[in-house]
């Protein structure tokens, strides 16, 4: 029964990519929708159910063998799924959230040709990060990663007939191989090294070698890499705030709750071995923090509201990483859970705002929403009221928790933090007063047009919005007297964290944290609310301002740096050494082969006598060597 | 023993069922009776009992080749209900004539002693001349059944030779017997049993077309109906390599080294003429004829190979080979029954004609490249992967070299069906030709997953 629950979670969406891929035409835009919607939910209710069953009990993990996947002498993978608490935890995530914006894409594909394929994609999705999820042991989680990284790919260039979003796509295909590259070279250093990629195995296995062994320091460092070209963080960034070219409710599935926190989810689960490597921990925070504030810098001036969320997402995962790095798995997770809530619901605000003008994504040609869009501008509040870390919102429990681990290991990085949250609520409050307050800065037909969004695009939205107010009670703080029920869960996969702070000093850092976020939202508040500054043209910019309006101007140096150089050296090697050196030798042997094809078709003569004569002839030779040897 | 007596009689009840109104049962019985074989065999009742006296043995290896050949041999039957096919073929007496023939492909997977080997090539090969010549008035289909005759009896001489030979040096015709000799006079390998193994050797390389004994199978393949042509290219060839792989390891493991020089040259030579054979063909029954043979010179690698896990690779090898040619086969017929000839060219625009077919017979030339996740790709990974660990890595370099060369004229069919204009106009297949290829292509996308299943049943 329970085995039958575990397997039914992932295939249920792949039932419903199958059936939406190939009937979807048939069964209209309406029932492809519901049922892509039903699939996710069926199977939050069978996660649900195997919580009930399952983990009432006590007992920590289900293992299911599917079957016997890969066996080679010294080597041998199963297809396995896993459920302990922090798959389940995951799978939760990915099927409830996903199911809201499932729900939510049936409002917003409305009007597009290609609903069927964009649901059967979307289910697809949702099975390979199941996979991904579920795995229990890396080969398997590698499938689920690449897939994942498919359907990403797909739904970005879901307006493929636009070639622009064709380039987005590609863009995030080859950033993501740079990544997966790192991520298989660590598989196969893991499977060199322990001769097994089960998690169980590895993880005890990896006990034996002492803290800061080079060869787990190399392979959590390979993995690193790889979950840092899933998550966007420096230098594999550049792919995301790219990836807004697809659908919106796409952003905020893949590209915001769930996707993008698989490189999160993988230094989680193998926390056993990160535990042994402080080098790559210590980089790791470095990297988080670094990008934690990069992408908000970056963020300050965007101007599309979609790119401003996207840098926002990869400004966050950088503070999750600071917290894996501070060896804070559960706090980063937490993270994880509470930012799914907000980052969607703002996404799907975003989604609603962009639906009410007819595609128009430039805030400057927004304001004054909040009457137009009264659900849309109350859940957004509570979105963004989240993210900037104003209690009792879900964003201020897990931020204020990363940040009392890292006051904890390191004052001085605390304090660079704490700047990257003022960053954050202040770009996320000009947004939110750019595009909901002062007056409308469109033309008169958007005007004319704007509409609230229908109910089955608001009603996810308010659902997300209880989710970003009451998430965070998930975790509540020690010194609230109240379990914290995230670390009491996941405890038996990431162990307990000790907390060694007094309680003055929580207080304290609890303090500083609230002070900083209501600043940043009284500065937002005179600069865009009371003065309606709106942002200057492009041309206008200068100074500091320019180069984060420019995103510091990372595309153009990778470009000049990187791409163009490759593109040079290609055209370098196809001229000399493939055209001049292999093409000649491949061209000798193309040139051969058919001219040997005619021999031989030549000696099928037809003639049976000859046929037998060449058979006797073989056997002479046959016969003739065995007696020479 | 069952097995046997279950086909035998199904062959004699399907000739009997012409004489009176029943010969629209003919081909639904031979199914019933055929996968009635199948489950008697797959469930492994009589699992390694000796029968006859010790003169055949139902163990794993023959259960799996068996079901296999089993398999194969219903889809063809199947083939048969097809009401598009041209009406001068007589349908009943080409059932029978085939299930006599699956007799004969079955007893040659399962043998323990020459006579039946024997008795099984022969049980296997006689229906066959007649169904090669099964359209009585067309002069190729005649000439492909005198010519295949004519080189199987010389063949059969080769055959029969050997094994008279291997008696007298060994005194016995059971396998056991033999490589029990084999293994206790390893120095004074007399030049009677040397001689006679050799003459085995070639014998059977006939059956499965190996070069220099190939020069029958582009002629006859190209003269006999289509559907005679796909039973011979899958379930002759995976009997006969059956065979071959029984006859070798069991009975002459200790005389490898007077053999495996003999099947490494017979094997490049096959994969150089098979492949290198097929890049000239404008005909795609032909094509498919040297794609029979290049696939002989795989096949015989894992021959080459003989030790743990061998009888997998092969066995994986030989499935996906057989039913990714199959559904070529089927094609091949949907296409002549549409309108279109053999040639290449009448596979043009297939995708959009009809885009069922198209999808299966593109999944089917990609796993005869061998591309990956198809059942192909697995039956070279083991094969390859067996002969490397036994050291052959000159010939696996080579094979490697001739399977790109396979690339080329296999994307030809895959080009043609997708970009090409159509050369007709679109087509329905008939139900049972969509139930094989259906079944087939299944095969071919989910054996991938088998491997593991297969070596641990063996």
């Amino acid at each position: 029964m329970k085995n039958l629950l575990v397997v039914l979670i992932p295939l249920l969406p792949l039932l419903g990519f199958a059936v939406s891929g190939l009937f979807g035409k048939r069964l209209g835009k309406s029932a492809t929708g519901l049922l892509a919607s039903g699939m996710v939910l069926l199977s939050f209710l069978c996660a649900a159910a195997l919580a009930m069953l399952h983990f009432r009990t006590g007992d920590s993990a289900i293992v299911v063998n599917l079957f016997s996947w890969i066996r080679m002498p010294g080597l041998s993978i199963p297809m396995g799924l896993l459920v302990d608490p922090l798959s389940l935890m995951m799978v939760f995530v990915v099927t409830g959230i996903g199911f809201l914006i499932h729900v939510y894409s049936i409002g917003y594909m409305h009007d597009d040709d290609g609903v069927a394929r964009f649901f059967s994609y979307l289910n697809l999705f949702t099975f390979f990060m199941l996979v991904l999820v579920l795995a229990d042991n890396f080969a398997v989680l590698f499938i689920g990663w690449e897939g994942v990284g498919l359907c990403s790919y797909l739904l970005i260039g879901f307006w493929f007939k636009n070639h622009a979003f064709n380039g987005a796509a590609v863009k995030a295909f080859v950033v993501n191989r740079i990544g997966d590259a790192g991520f298989l070279l660590g598989l196969f250093l893991m499977a060199m090294t322990f001769g097994s990629l089960s998690f169980a195995e590895v993880f005890s296995r990896a006990a034996s070698f002492g803290s800061g062994a080079p060869a787990i320091t190399l392979i959590t460092l390979f993995l690193f890499i790889g979950a840092s070209g899933k998550s966007a963080q420096i230098p594999l960034y550049t792919w995301l705030p790219d990836a807004m070219a697809g659908p919106t409710p796409v952003s905020a599935l893949i590209h915001a709750a769930t996707m993008v926190t698989a490189g999160v989810y993988l230094v989680i689960r193998s926390n056993a071995l990160y535990a042994l490597a402080p080098l790559t921990m210590a980089i790791i925070a470095a990297v988080g923090l670094a990008t934690a504030i990069w992408a908000g810098l970056i963020a300050l001036s965007q101007r599309d509201i979609k790119k401003v969320l996207a840098y926002s997402t990869v400004s966050q995962l950088g503070f999750m990483f600071l917290a894996l790095g501070m060896g804070a798995w559960s706090t980063g997770f937490f993270h994880v859970f509470t930012h799914a809530f907000f980052k969607a619901l703002l996404f799907l605000g975003a989604g609603s705002v962009i639906h009410a003008l007819s595609g128009e994504q430039d805030i400057r040609r927004m304001g004054g929403l909040r009457k137009a869009l009264p659900v849309t501008y109350a859940t957004m509040l509570a979105g963004t009221l989240a993210i900037a870390g104003i209690p009792p919102f879900a964003g201020f429990f897990s931020k204020d928790e990363i940040f009392a681990k890292v006051f904890e290991h390191a004052p001085a990085l605390w304090a660079i933090a704490l700047a990257g949250a003022f960053v954050t609520s202040f770009y996320m409050f000009r947004l939110f007063f750019l595009v909901f307050h002062g007056e409308f800065r469109g033309d008169a037909t958007a005007k004319h047009h704007l509409h609230e969004s229908p109910k089955v695009m608001t009603a996810p939205l308010v659902v997300l919005a209880l989710g970003a107010l009451g998430a965070g009670f998930a975790g509540l703080p020690e010194i609230f007297g109240a379990p914290h029920w995230i670390s009491d869960f996941l405890a038996p996969v990431t162990g307990r964290g000790e907390s060694h702070l007094s309680h003055a000093t929580e207080w304290m850092l609890m303090g500083a944290s609230v002070a900083t976020g209501l600043l940043a939202l009284l500065f937002a508040w005179v600069r865009y609310g009371v003065k309606g500054r709106v942002p200057a043209e492009d041309a206008s910019v200068t100074g500091v301002a320019r180069w984060s309006l420019g995103k510091f101007f990372i595309d153009e140096l990778y470009d000049r740096a990187i791409v163009k150089p490759l593109f040079r050296f290609s055209a370098w090697i196809h001229d000399v050494l493939d055209r001049r050196g292999l093409d000649g030798a491949v061209g000798a042997i193309a040139g051969i082969s058919p001219w040997l094809g005619q021999q031989v078709r030549l000696l099928q003569t037809g003639n049976t006598a000859f046929y037998l004569f060449a058979m006797a002839l073989g056997v002479f030779l046959i016969l003739f060597v065995a007696t020479l040897r | 023993m069952s097995l046997y007596l279950i086909l035998s009689i199904l062959g004699a009840l399907v000739l009997l069922s012409s004489l009176g109104r029943g010969k629209r049962l003919v081909v639904p019985l031979a199914i019933a009776g055929l996968l009635g074989a199948l489950a008697v065999t797959g469930m492994g009742l009589g699992l390694d009992h000796p029968l006859l006296k010790g003169m055949a043995e139902f163990d794993r290896y023959a259960v799996l080749f068996s079901c296999l050949l089993l398999v194969l041999g219903t889809l063809v039957v199947l083939l048969l209900t097809n009401p598009n096919e041209r009406s001068d073929i007589p349908r009943v007496e080409m059932a029978a004539l085939l299930l006599f023939s699956l007799t004969g492909g079955i007893m040659m997977a399962s043998f323990a002693h020459l006579v039946m080997l024997f008795l099984g090539v022969e049980i296997l090969s006689i229906p066959l001349y007649i169904l090669a010549g099964a359209r009585k008035r067309e002069r190729a289909g005649n000439e492909a059944a005198l010519k295949y005759f004519i080189t199987g009896s010389f063949a059969t001489g080769f055959l029969l030779f050997g094994i008279a030979l291997i008696y007298g040096a060994t005194g016995s015709f059971s396998t056991r017997a033999i490589a029990a000799w084999a293994e206790a006079n390893p120095a004074v390998f007399t030049p009677m049993f040397h001689l006679g193994l050799l003459l085995m050797l070639v014998g059977l390389a006939f059956k499965i077309s190996a070069a220099p004994f190939h020069f029958w199978a582009p002629d006859v393949y190209e003269g006999s109906p289509s559907i005679v042509t796909s039973f011979m290219s899958t379930v002759v060839k995976v009997a006969a390599i059956a065979a071959f792989y029984r006859l070798f390891s069991e009975a002459f493991p200790a005389a490898a080294d007077a053999w495996s020089w003999v099947i490494a040259a017979v094997a490049a030579l096959t994969l150089a003429v098979g492949n290198l054979g097929a890049l000239a063909q404008r005909s795609f029954k032909r094509l498919m004829a040297y794609s029979g043979i290049s696939h002989a010179g795989f096949l015989l690698l894992a021959l080459l190979s003989v030790g743990p896990g061998s009888a997998g690779a092969l066995w994986i090898y030989a499935a996906a080979y057989s039913f990714a040619t199959l559904i070529a086969f089927v094609s091949l017929l949907a296409v002549e029954a549409a309108g279109g000839g053999e040639s290449l060219e009448a596979l043009s625009g297939l995708g959009r004609r009809n885009p069922f077919l198209g999808v299966c017979l593109t999944i089917s030339m990609l796993s005869l490249i061998g591309v990956p996740p198809l059942a192909g790709f697995f039956g070279k990974l083991f094969v390859f992967g067996n002969a490397v660990s036994q050291r052959h890595v000159v010939l696996v370099v080579f094979a490697v070299v001739m399977s790109a060369v396979g690339m080329a004229y296999y994307m030809r069919p895959i080009i043609q069906t997708w970009l090409r204009p159509p050369a007709g106009s679109p087509f329905q297949l008939s139900t049972s030709q969509a139930w094989v290829l259906g079944i087939a292509t299944a095969f071919v996308v989910l054996l991938a997953a088998a491997p593991v299943w297969v070596m641990r049943f063996l």
